[in-house]
């Protein structure tokens, strides 16, 4: 058992591909990411940046054609689950690390009562009986903050609002008598935002009552600010920056993370301002992306080694860390 | 909420100011597509040829369709110069499959025609307008369906008199709920999206809207929809002419051959073999090109 | 002050199955002014998409009046209305769904030119031509459809056929909601060049508060099919009188990792247009209810020059 602080998922070169008709898209293209015990690792970025396909390789749950994890090790307490077979890793799903995602409505099953699908958790997992799987449901409602859980623990899901669902679907996740990692893929974009900081909340303080870990995937850097401890910024398929989420904000390295910190009107640099400084171009196209840095045709700082080959990681203090040529220079923007 | 599907960042054009890649229309996509299903390009094939064939049938017939030869009545196939052989007339069944076919494509196509267009204005007018337009289309619509298809067409035909004309009025007629149904449910979905309302603001009439906008967005359904029907209505055109009350002797229609033919089934059995596989690689072809269509087509709508 | 604007207690209500009435706008009111940019900012059933639907006809009004230059637009008949549509136009939110799928960027864009026939074929290539360089897209990309552009061309499609009429007024319903961070930069400072060089008036509607504040004069809070507040912009972000408005702030995305876990969250979830509570719409989530906000509904009352609120409180 891993105390707080060390490492409950360790991520390493991740390679996942898709091989579609356009070419090959490197969806998830050498990332590397850790998520220590009781912590919170945000893993933020736009469209297409991979993170939400990281997640799903952790889970295994790639479609596959056309999809499929090419390298890697993706290590969760001293088990490498890509070298599990499909039963072992059916027992790790649901028990040990759990995943949540942006739509409950499409996670929950419409057509049954929201006690027993929680309650399926345990009489499928543990073998209990049905009267005390419902108990021990009306138990995570009330622990995820539903009230009336009693009443609640017969209706179904479509008689309950999108942010209800949402808890719900956080019981589900925590289901299981001793929860390691929860994976939460956009857990609060489609909620109103008043609603969103309930569910950040309730995450928070799940945390800090059973323990869990969470790796949090969002493109949302308000949320990364609410939750993160740590934050990996990803860019189409390649991590370029992590940091401590103190650290990433004070002291952006890397030109994408500047522009997104740049690109959000929240920012305090923008009281007053007439215009937003915004990052040009759009993210490239993923199928056939060469070696050279994915950054490189929106990149103030570009020059031909850029294209070339993908930066080396350089240390900017212990807990941070950037990839980029010239993460130093000094005509830098956005500080 | 940003989008992120694989698709938006893989079909983006290069953001850097190359030269785009060539316009490739939504139809040349759907065509690259179509191409990949083997019974798809089998029912276009079948399809096909018998297109060529009706085309070309008194080209390619060895005899007159409609001419009589006692003698030579019920001979046995690749004997006495019937490639197929010959009816209880002495006709020559080769040539009659040929020229029945172009009166199944042409009945198909007719009946369909009358199908899609009346089934047409009924759905478009349903889903558009909706309301009290909508109860009333729709409960007839209902009405039509608790018949069974056949039984109605049968009534229909008889009603108004046997004959090919009144067969593929009947035929069209029978057709008109499933289109009419399947129309009405693309409408209803394509009203609400964001580009009908974009359109509406920009101050188009009823009239633009359902025909320019709407229309052009349910040509899926509708084209997946008629092929299926043809299949049905080369299959209806043979069961009434089977009862007699579609083609009249003595046109050579498959289905008043496989009528005639049926009493010699166990003496000349190519008189009602021969009709009878021609009705059903028809219907084989159209059923395989409506499915090959939908796969292309309906997939490529939901994104 | 040149008000292009009048709205007055405009109200759209649906009559649901079984008796019940959704009051998505229940009494609206406000000035706009020209050349401005008004921000209508509130959370799902608020009412502020039905909003700016009902201000252009979209929806049929139940109660109320809009007068754009005196003129009032609920009262017009189908054609003066066609005639109005070319004043004041919609930006939508999803790029996916606001575009015709079957038609090409320059057909997309000819399309209101054809409608109102203006200009003729040539005319109308070089036109659509013009408005493809004023929105940053690349004129070879004309003939292409909707599903080979990214999510920020469509936008800029979207946005380029909303001016292709020279609208005075346009409407943005949550346009930038749907986009990428950096891409929603890049169309906010479109939108803002775009401002400048027309003289437009915008509407923006969004669910992002943080947007709202940067791009706004002026700024609408709404719950439950009222406005709960308004002010401009500066006032507003100085002073969040009303408590949805205070918690709107509290729930919005900050960029100071200090506040963590110290700003408060309103219980609750967001009740149903359809049943509104008793009172003050607001008062079962609000922290500082009191037995009058249960009672009553707040008269909107002027706090501080320009600055309204319908609270007790105040």
């Amino acid at each position: 058992m891993t105390g707080i602080g060390e490492r409950v998922l360790s991520v390493e070169d991740l390679h996942t591909y898709f091989y579609t008709q356009r070419g090959i898209v490197r969806a998830v293209n050498g990332v590397s990411f850790g998520v220590d015990r009781s912590r919170t690792l945000c893993l933020v970025g736009e469209s297409g940046c991979g993170k939400s396909v990281a997640a799903l390789s952790i889970m295994r749950l790639i479609a596959s054609p056309p999809g499929r994890i090419v390298a890697g090790h993706i290590r969760f307490e001293d088990r490498d689950l890509l070298a599990l077979d499909n039963a072992q890793m059916r027992s790790v799903r649901g028990r040990r690390i759990s995943m949540i995602f942006q739509e409950p409505m499409t996670s929950l099953n419409p057509v049954f009562r929201i006690g027993r699908q929680i309650g399926e958790m345990f009489t499928y997992h543990e073998g209990m009986k049905p009267r005390e799987a419902r108990r021990r449901a009306i138990e995570l409602l009330a622990l995820v903050g539903i009230p009336a859980p009693e009443k609640r623990v017969d209706d179904y899901p479509h008689q309950l609002s999108g942010g209800m669902r949402q808890r719900v679907m956080i019981a589900m996740a925590l289901a299981s008598p001793d929860p390691g990692l929860l994976i939460a893929d956009e857990p609060t974009t489609a909620l109103d935002v008043t609603i969103q900081a309930q569910i950040l909340d309730l995450l928070r303080d799940l945390q800090q009552r059973i323990g869990v870990s969470i790796l949090l995937i969002t493109h949302n850097m308000g949320v990364v600010v609410e939750m993160a401890d740590e934050v990996a910024v990803l860019y189409a398929g390649r991590k370029v920056e992590a940091a401590r989420t103190k650290e990433l904000l004070t002291s952006p390295c890397h030109p994408y993370t500047r522009g997104l910190l740049n690109s959000i009107p929240a920012n305090p640099k923008y009281r007053g301002a007439e215009r937003l400084e915004s990052i040009p171009g759009s993210v490239p196209n993923l199928a056939g992306l060469g070696d050279g840095c994915p950054f490189e045709n929106r990149c103030p700082l570009a020059k031909a080694v850029c294209r070339d080959r993908f930066p080396a990681e350089q240390a900017v203090s212990g807990t941070h860390s950037v990839w980029c040529h010239f993460a130093d220079a000094p005509s830098a923007p956005g500080r | 909420m940003p989008t992120s599907t694989l698709e938006s960042v893989t079909s983006a054009p290069a953001a850097n100011g190359s030269a785009p890649p060539p316009d490739v229309s939504l139809l040349h996509e759907q065509w690259l597509q179509f191409r990949k299903s083997k019974s798809a390009l089998l029912g276009l094939l079948l399809i096909v040829t018998f297109s060529l064939l009706a085309l070309f049938a008194p080209v390619l017939a060895p005899g007159d369709p409609l001419l009589q030869h006692l003698p030579a009545s019920l001979t046995r196939p690749l004997h006495g110069g019937y490639l197929l052989g010959s009816d209880d007339l002495g006709r020559d069944i080769l040539s009659r499959i040929l020229f029945g076919s172009r009166i199944s494509l042409m009945v198909g196509a007719i009946s369909v025609s009358i199908s899609v267009v009346a089934g047409g204005v009924v759905g478009l007018v349903a889903g558009y307008f909706g309301g009290a337009l909508d109860l009333l289309a729709m409960r007839f619509i209902d009405l039509m369906m608790a018949f069974p298809s056949i039984l109605l067409a049968i009534v229909i035909c008889a009603t108004l008199g046997p004959s090919l004309q009144n067969a593929m009025i009947a035929i069209g007629v029978i057709g008109i709920p499933s289109i009419a149904r399947v129309i009405r449910a693309s409408v209803l979905a394509e009203k609400e999206l964001d580009y009908v309302t974009a359109e509406r603001s920009l101050g188009a009439s009823h009239l633009r809207l359902i025909f320019s906008a709407i229309l052009p967005n349910c040509v899926a359904p509708i084209i997946v929809q008629s092929t299926l029907a043809y299949a049905g209505a080369i299959i209806s055109a043979a069961a009434l002419s089977f009862l007699g009350l579609g083609a009249q002797p003595p046109a050579p229609e498959w289905g008043a051959m496989v009528s005639s033919g049926k009493e010699y089934i166990s003496t000349a059995w190519w008189v009602i073999t021969f009709p009878g596989l021609a009705i059903l690689l028809a219907v084989l072809g159209f059923n395989l090109l409506g499915d090959g269509l939908r796969d292309v087509l309906d997939p490529r709508m939901k994104e | 002050m040149d008000t292009l604007l009048e709205v007055r207690q405009v109200a759209k209500h649906f009559n649901l199955k079984g008796g019940a009435v959704l009051k998505a706008v229940d009494g609206v009111s406000f000035d706009l002014r020209r050349g401005a940019t008004l921000g209508v900012v509130g959370e799902s059933g608020c009412g502020k998409s039905t909003l700016g639907k009902t201000l252009l006809r979209l929806e049929e009004p139940t109660a109320g009046s809009a007068l754009l230059d005196g003129v009032d637009l609920f009262g017009l008949g189908r054609a003066q209305l066609k005639a109005a549509r070319r004043r004041m136009q919609m930006i939508f939110q999803d790029p996916f769904s606001s575009l015709n799928p079957r038609r090409s960027a320059s057909a997309i864009l000819e399309q209101p030119l054809v409608i109102h026939r203006i200009c003729s074929g040539a005319e109308r290539r070089e036109r659509v031509d013009h408005l493809m360089d004023e929105v940053g897209l690349d004129r070879r990309y004309r003939n292409r459809y909707p599903h080979q552009f990214s999510g920020g061309q469509r936008q800029r499609i979207g946005i380029a056929r909303a001016l292709a009429l020279n609208p005075e007024l346009i409407i943005c319903d949550e346009a930038v909601s749907a986009l990428d961070v950096s891409i929603q930069a890049q169309i906010i400072n479109l939108l803002l060049d775009l401002q400048q060089a027309h003289g437009l008036t915008y509407i923006f509607i969004a669910h992002d508060l943080s947007v709202v504040e940067f791009i706004s004069d002026r700024i609408l809070v709404m719950y439950l099919g009222r406005i709960v507040e308004d002010a401009p912009k500066d006032e507003l972000v100085a002073k969040r009188l009303h408590p949805y408005t205070q918690a709107l702030y509290e729930a919005s995305p900050i960029l100071d990792p200090d506040l963590r876990g110290k700003r408060t969250t309103v219980p609750g979830d967001l009740p149903s247009p359809i049943d509104p509570p008793r009172g003050c719409h607001f008062h079962p989530r609000c922290p500082r209810a009191t037995d009058r906000c249960r009672e009553a509904y707040p008269e909107r009352k002027e706090v501080a020059p320009g600055h309204f609120t319908a609270c007790h409180l105040y």
